[in-house]
């Protein structure tokens, strides 16, 4: 895949989930932030478990319940996120390259499934997030994109214009035993800019992945990666290479 | 067939029908399951997709408010007009994700939006005000309030959320 100077990628990622062979408590990976200085900064992620209750009346409460311990980096473009049932760590914008995501997720995976002990790995994934900025207030998709959704040809030309729009297409990778999933929509535009911003996220997983060891799991990935490079390129179009180049 | 740039407040429409299907019954349970389902996916593992559906949430909230109607709170408040909406949403979008499951959204009684965070005892808020002004203000316990000064820019705003994340915590 050719370089891209000012690559669309917002967020790539590389997540991990596990079957844990011990009674992990979140609480356990506190003594991981001591192994982790790089990441000097903590955020709180909670999810709300809403309980509605049925009686005399009716009655709902909802409780926060911490769900991960989440790391930035001093930057603000490095997050970990190790969690009970597995790891994500995600590089944000500026995306450097593959090598430097895969050896820090690599390096960070390590630190966790050396604590968490995995007995099993559930599925893995690979996720380019990528946001395109199509200058303009109105653009002819098929111009950027070779993927988007298509209005019937028959409708009048002042009944075709559509947006803002969300898609989920999951293509079988029967080689690799894993499914590729485009999600592409709007993303949320800065206010004042007049573009229109589209997300093309490539998310790639593998469930129960057959990896005997770390060598193949790591090898896995990178073929992981070489799929989601020719669906990243088979979707864009060369007015697109050009914005990005 | 071309894409269209649309009005801020209904660019975000990805999982409102999820939010929207207010039927009861299996059939609706299991339509709301798999809705369920489809977005824990789109999130899994992405912090840029968790903040995406945070702002997509708070959004929501905010178009909420402007179906309200003069006098919804019978003291003859008006309700929000397009100036605080827009102001709203500029807010939300330099907010990071740990503000945005915290912040609680609400209708201003002078007319306009408020976007509160609180933390024990320690409180924060930046209003929008239908004059198209923003004014914040913090306070901990019984202390006097400090104003938050939020000329309208962008980085007044950036500058205003850190003097909150610092004030009530991440």
């Amino acid at each position: 895949m050719p370089h891209y100077n000012r690559a669309p990628i917002t967020e790539a990622l590389i997540d991990i989930r596990i079957e844990p062979s011990t009674d992990l408590k979140l609480e356990d990976f506190q003594p991981l932030k001591a192994r982790l200085a790089d990441y000097p900064k903590e955020e709180t992620r909670n999810l709300n478990a809403v309980t509605i209750q049925f009686g005399a009346g009716i009655s709902q409460t909802t409780e926060q319940k911490p769900w991960a311990l989440v790391l930035r980096n001093a930057d603000n473009n490095q997050v970990v996120q190790f969690s009970l049932t597995g790891f994500t760590f995600s590089r944000l914008e500026p995306y450097q390259d593959w090598e430097h995501l895969r050896d820090e997720a690599k390096r960070l995976w390590d630190i966790y499934s050396e604590l968490a002990k995995p007995k099993s790995i559930a599925r893995i994934a690979v996720r380019f997030i990528n946001v395109f900025k199509f200058p303009g207030k109105r653009v002819e998709p098929d111009e950027y994109l070779n993927i988007f959704p298509e209005v019937p040809r028959g409708l009048r030309p002042e009944l075709r214009d559509f947006g803002p729009f969300s898609m989920r297409l999951p293509f079988l990778q029967l080689d690799l035993q894993g499914v590729l999933v485009i999600n592409q929509g709007n993303g949320i535009p800065q206010p004042g800019d007049v573009i229109i911003p589209i997300i093309l996220d490539l998310d790639l997983f593998v469930e129960s992945p057959k990896v005997a060891n770390e060598d193949e799991l790591w090898a896995l990935f990178e073929k992981l990666r070489v799929r989601k490079n020719e669906y990243f390129e088979a979707s864009i179009t060369d007015k697109t290479r050009e914005l990005i180049r | 067939m071309p894409m269209l740039a649309m009005p801020p407040q209904k660019h975000i429409v990805e999982y409102s029908v999820f939010y929207e299907a207010n039927a009861v019954g299996k059939a609706a349970n299991e339509l709301r399951e798999e809705k369920e389902k489809e977005l824990n996916q789109v999130t899994q593992g992405s912090v840029f997709r968790q903040r995406w559906l945070l702002v997509n949430l708070a959004q929501e909230q905010i178009t909420a408010l402007s179906h309200l109607r003069t006098n919804w709170d019978s003291y003859g408040a008006p309700p929000p007009n397009q100036a605080a909406i827009e102001n709203a949403s500029r807010i939300l979008f330099y907010m990071r994700s740990p503000e945005l499951e915290k912040v609680r959204i609400v209708p201003s009684g002078e007319g306009g939006i408020g976007l509160c965070f609180k933390m024990r005892d320690r409180y924060a808020d930046l209003e929008t005000s239908n004059d198209g002004s923003i004014l914040g203000v913090r306070y901990a316990g019984m202390e006097a309030p400090i104003l938050i000064p939020v000329d309208g820019s962008d980085d007044s705003i950036k500058a205003a959320l850190e003097q909150i994340r610092n004030h009530v915590g991440e």
